[in-house]
């Protein structure tokens, strides 16, 4: 991005072009997505003047509820599944509740159905999802009703605050977890692989096939070991999803008004094309406009690629540095997502009725061979129209809010996808399309060309047009790998939010704990600047992080 | 969905909440009464049905992806007299509004073109290419109108309507106030034609005067004329997108302590004792509160949130008699490889911030506008198009790169056949007629289209009923004290502690910004409250002038 010239105008007139030329900051994010908002609104509440800057006409990043059904519904065109919302501590360092934020947590959570009418469902309550695979396996719903009981115990006790605490290395980590029991059954998962996992623990192929997407369906490799400990999060985080009322978007509205309220700024449609430094150490940004705001504190949300490559001189960076941000890898996949408006919302073909009400809906796949087959397809940059599978969401069902025209229904139908796509997206989009629209048919009968009022699709190529950083339509910024997972995300140096450029720090998906709306990078970003900065903090840890604390760290 | 099945998190935000002022509607108007009131010490709550604030200021991703869009208010005439610009700190904002110095082309079949500039003279230059009699006479009522505008007008626009023979009464006090009571009884038909000779430039000015609404044979609304072709050679585009407009006035709100519900649609206004008291969302929770103030158009307000039944006989008549926009629009936006580039003898043209095409005469225009109010569309329409990412870089983020542009034109809410079927016709007929006067707006030139219909108008803000982007036609009765009606005009309601203050209420629509400021001006003498803030320079000398 170049710095911007006026239009070829003889005498154009400026008004109010009076924000200075030059301004004086104590920190400037770039990004305001769901990090960087976190990040600036606690560092806004802690006193210091921070200026936050949005390349879009808005912002939010992944917290985008938008009008792409156009006109008339508003479809979430992101972030949809709030995992975290249990234990993220920005919910509760500030206050959610006089923005009229709601968090629904349907107990129907995740639902799979198959060709003869057979389905599978995973509740918020574990008996009702063991009720729900006894159809299968009675030593399946058993297996899973004990493993669960100490799953649940590895999240909510380790796994889950642990998201909100620096990285450890892992020899530290794995002297820490020594001390207690679900400590050392957390560590002999870790060298597991997903794969292993669900068929060590269970029989039945349905249910393994089921479990399996659930554990690798954000993006982890279903045959890697070293990231085993993933799959009790992902299930028990799975069962737990929440949906914000009135949209995702309405969460970036929030935070965005905590920070004008503690006196923050917040500037939109604005570029940063440049990243000052002198002798080594960050002095501010530069902005297409020309506008250069000071700051000793950069903190960057984007991806590694571009806060490193674009956005400073890749010539002048530490050469550890350059050749790890040059190794980074992005998402193993991406999403192909496509937005449907219909008269009814689906009737899945299956015995079992609440699959209709579940939060997402799991169809395409008969078995685990089938669903390791189109993984691994999609890894090869390959998309088969027979064998492809995803989930889908009935979004009007939990939010009314989102439909403008009664009477009808918004969904969408999300499938992993190559961002290469052999053939390529543009030629090849309406064609999957097509396949999407087939394939959402026969699992749920009444989705049929009669039924559908428009359809718009979001492929991965446009993700990244949309969302740059979500390079590659990574949107993690970053492959989940265990070499790019902890204290490695994205490189030693890093994870710890601050970097071996003086002044410089990262708060986006890229960093440690990761992607997916955790809130994770955003808050351990500002804790770093707070310490760096001596800060007095006016939070705490939340009492699970102050528990994990006590009982693995001092 | 049964309740017991779902898990509520963080509900917290009360079942029934006090407040001073809930505002309904986060549009232009309703932004700028929350952060006059905010401001002021007033609780205020502003209510917004979309996941977003801003109304007609949005800017969106229509053409996906990749290219943002301007999808409503983009031709921002009054950024010069609007007292919110001075009254808040735009600047922390960084907002910045540019004024193009070429402001409105016009070009012809035959390759010639006319342009109206920021700059008088400018303008005559190009005129006299027609006419040099025309361009002498537009010279000499752009010097008069000019102070029409400035001395009257526009500061007008911020005070409390008055009665049309006080009106009167008043603008006998000057020369000014004279010339404009001469405009008043004449249509802007008769003024054009009266004053200019060229029939090209007739059309240019009557497009110009009647293009947001006028009815170009109707009297009693002259004075618009001078207004409009003033304030379209001053046209200011807000940089970065409208969008950004909203965002500063919304964080206005949020800074001095005021509250912005987004994503919550208010479901009826809680009436008690024959009073508004507050206001219940769609989900139930009741916010109550001293005043309430409604932006939405007529209908929305006292039909469908108040009731019929609670309204008084007069009003209920007044507010059944209302009458939307004569005409709604039809915006194709584009986003294309090159940017247009037009036919024509003036290169200026290119770099207009609006340039008019597929009118040919003053006859041609009026017969258009005759078929856009009977409810058709024929082969000889034209309209304004402009592309937006001349002005403003930030639109576009395709890695393809390209332009945005968009064309607009007149158009029926209702027209034969169905805005369904015809939204898609239109477009062709439209490239075609954009290809005729810039010809490289080929099919190979153009990367994507989207269209918006009147019914989409509707569907997106159901309080542009009928596609009325005004929420109400202008027209003698329905302007000035009468907009939306005597008892409604100064804000305040026959319904105590309900107020009016969007585009259906005095002044009107296209952010003018002034019944949202008229709003919370009536609203703190009401409650009693301190203002801190003054009327502007022109607008005191307007008071000193005309009103004291």
């Amino acid at each position: 991005m170049k710095k911007r010239e006026l239009v070829g105008q003889p005498h154009p007139q400026c008004f109010f072009s009076e924000f200075p030329a030059e301004s004086d900051w104590d920190a400037v994010v770039i990004g305001a997505g769901p990090n960087g908002l976190i990040t600036a609104a606690y560092l806004a509440r802690a006193g210091l003047k921070v200026a936050i800057v949005e390349r879009r006409y808005e912002i939010g990043g992944g917290l985008a509820t938008e009008e792409i059904l156009y006109p008339g519904f508003y479809s979430n065109m992101h972030a949809i599944y709030h995992l975290m919302v249990d234990f993220m501590p920005a919910i509760k360092d500030f206050d959610m509740e006089r923005h009229g934020l709601v968090w629904i947590k349907p107990n129907l959570q995740t639902a799979m159905v198959f060709e003869d009418g057979g389905s599978l469902l995973l509740t918020r309550m574990i008996e009702d999802t063991m009720d729900s695979f006894h159809k299968y396996s009675d030593k399946d719903a058993v297996a899973f009703g004990k493993l669960m009981r100490n799953w649940r115990r590895i999240v909510s006790e380790i796994l889950a605050p642990a998201t909100y605490i620096p990285a450890m290395a892992p020899i530290d980590l794995t002297v820490a977890m020594q001390r207690t029991e679900i400590g050392r059954e957390m560590l002999e998962l870790v060298e597991q692989s997903p794969l292993e996992i669900v068929n060590k623990n269970f029989e039945n192929d349905r249910i393994r096939a089921f479990l399996l997407y659930i554990s690798c369906m954000w993006g982890l490799d279903p045959r890697e070991t070293g990231i085993g400990f993933y799959v009790p999060l992902l299930i028990d985080r799975g069962m737990n999803k929440c949906y914000l009322h009135g949209g995702s978007h309405k969460l970036a509205g929030a935070l965005s008004r905590e920070i004008v309220r503690a006196g923050g700024t917040i500037l939109e449609s604005s570029d940063v094309i440049k990243i000052n430094r002198h002798n080594g150490s960050v002095t501010g940004v530069e902005l297409m406009e020309g506008r250069t705001l000071n700051s000793d504190v950069v903190i960057s949300s984007l991806d590694p690629h571009t806060t490193f490559f674009d956005l400073m001189d890749k010539k002048k960076l530490p050469t550890d540095l350059k050749e790890s941000v040059e190794r980074w890898k992005y998402d193993k996949w991406s999403f192909n997502t496509l937005h449907v408006v219909s008269k009814e919302a689906p009737h899945y073909a299956c015995g079992d009725p609440w699959v209709d009400e579940s939060f997402m809906t799991i169809f395409g796949f008969e078995s685990t061979k089938q669903l390791l087959a189109h993984w691994d397809n999609v890894v090869a940059g390959k998309l088969d129209k027979n064998s492809l599978g995803g989930h889908a969401t009935c979004e009007s069902f939990l939010d009314s809010h989102l439909v403008r025209k009664p009477g009808n229904h918004i969904s969408f139908f999300q499938i992993h996808a190559p961002y290469n796509l052999e053939g390529g997206w543009d030629k090849r989009g309406p064609e999957i399309k097509e396949a999407m629209l087939a394939k959402w048919e026969k699992a749920a009968p009444n989705m049929k060309r009669e039924n559908i009022v428009m359809s718009t699709q979001e492929t991965p190529k446009d993700i990244e047009i949309r969302f740059p950083n979500m390079r590659r339509g990574s949107i993690k910024h970053g492959d989940y790998t265990p070499i790019q997972m902890g204290c490695f995300r994205p490189n030693e140096a890093c994870s710890n939010h601050n970097t071996p450029i003086k002044g410089l720090y990262l708060c986006g998906a890229s960093t440690y704990p990761g992607g997916l709306v955790l809130g994770g990078p955003g808050y351990l970003a500002a804790n770093r600047v707070a310490e760096d900065l001596g800060v007095k903090k006016w939070w705490k840890p939340t009492k699970e992080m102050e528990h994990y604390i006590k009982t693995y760290l001092t | 969905m049964s309740d017991s099945l779902i898990g509520k998190i963080f509900d917290e935000f009360p079942d029934e909440s006090k407040w001073d002022v809930v505002i309904i509607g986060g549009g232009p108007n309703g932004l700028i009464a929350g952060a006059y009131l905010a401001k002021a010490g007033v609780k205020v709550a502003v209510v917004e049905r979309r996941y977003e604030v801003g109304g007609g200021l949005a800017t969106e991703e229509i053409l996906f992806p990749g290219y943002y869009s301007n999808m409503h208010a983009i031709y921002h005439m009054m950024v010069d007299f609007m007292p919110v610009l001075q009254d808040f700190n735009m600047n922390r904002h960084a907002l910045m509004w540019l004024k193009p110095n070429a402001q409105t082309g016009m070009v012809f079949k035959d390759g010639k073109s006319l342009l109206l500039t920021r700059m008088v003279e400018d303008t005559k230059d190009s005129i006299s290419k027609l006419s040099y009699k025309d361009a002498i006479a537009f010279g000499k009522l752009t010097r008069k109108w000019r102070k029409i505008v400035d001395e009257i007008i526009g500061p007008a626009t911020y005070i409390p309507p008055m009665a049309p023979i006080e009106i009167s009464m008043a603008m006998q006090r000057t020369k000014v106030g004279n010339e404009m009571l001469e405009l008043v009884e004449q249509s802007p038909l008769e003024i054009i034609t009266r004053n200019f000779e060229n029939d090209r430039v007739r059309a240019l000015l009557l497009y110009t005067s009647c293009m947001w609404g006028l009815d170009p044979r109707e009297t009693g609304i002259g004075m618009f004329v001078a207004l409009m072709l003033q304030r379209g050679v001053n046209k200011c585009y807000c940089d970065g997108g409208s969008h950004k407009f909203a965002g500063a006035l919304a964080r206005e709100i949020v800074g001095n302590g005021g509250t912005i519900l987004d994503a919550a649609e208010v479901a009826k206004i809680i009436m008690q004792n024959g009073r508004a008291v507050g206001v219940q969302l769609a989900e139930g929770r009741v916010l109550r509160s001293k005043v309430v103030m409604s932006t939405l158009d007529p209908h929305s307000t006292f039909l469908n949130l108040v009731g019929a039944k609670n309204l008084p006989a007069d009003l209920k008549e007044s507010i059944e008699r209302w009458q939307y926009d004569k005409w709604s629009y039809y915006t194709l936006h584009v986003a294309s490889k090159e940017p247009p580039k037009y036919a024509c003898d003036d290169p200026w043209v290119n770099n207009a911030f609006m340039v008019i095409f597929g009118i040919e005469g003053l006859e041609q225009l009026l017969s258009h506008w005759d078929n856009v109010v009977a409810g058709k569309i024929s082969d000889n329409f034209g309209g304004h198009a402009t592309c937006e990412s001349l002005f403003d870089p930030h639109l576009v983020r395709s890695p393809y790169g390209g332009y945005v542009s968009f064309f607009q034109m007149h158009a029926p809410y209702e027209i034969e056949g169905g805005w369904d079927k015809k939204g898609k016709e239109m477009e062709d007929a439209i490239l075609e007629k954009w290809r005729k006067a810039a010809p490289n707006m080929t099919k190979n030139n153009i990367i994507m289209t989207s269209h918006e219909t009147p019914a989409g108008i509707e569907t997106r803000f159901p309080n542009m009923r009928r596609g009325g982007i005004k929420h109400g036609d202008y027209k003698p009765i329905q302007l000035g004290c009468f907009r939306p009606n005597q008892d409604c005009s100064s804000s305040k309601t026959p319904i105590e502690g309900l107020y009016v203050c969007g585009a259906s209420t005095y002044p009107g629509g296209m952010v003018l910004g002034g019944s949202g400021y008229l709003g919370a001006n009536k609203v703190a003498e009401d409650l009693g409250i301190r203002k801190w803030w003054k009327p502007t320079k022109p607008m005191e000398q307007y008071i000193k002038t005309y009103l004291e």
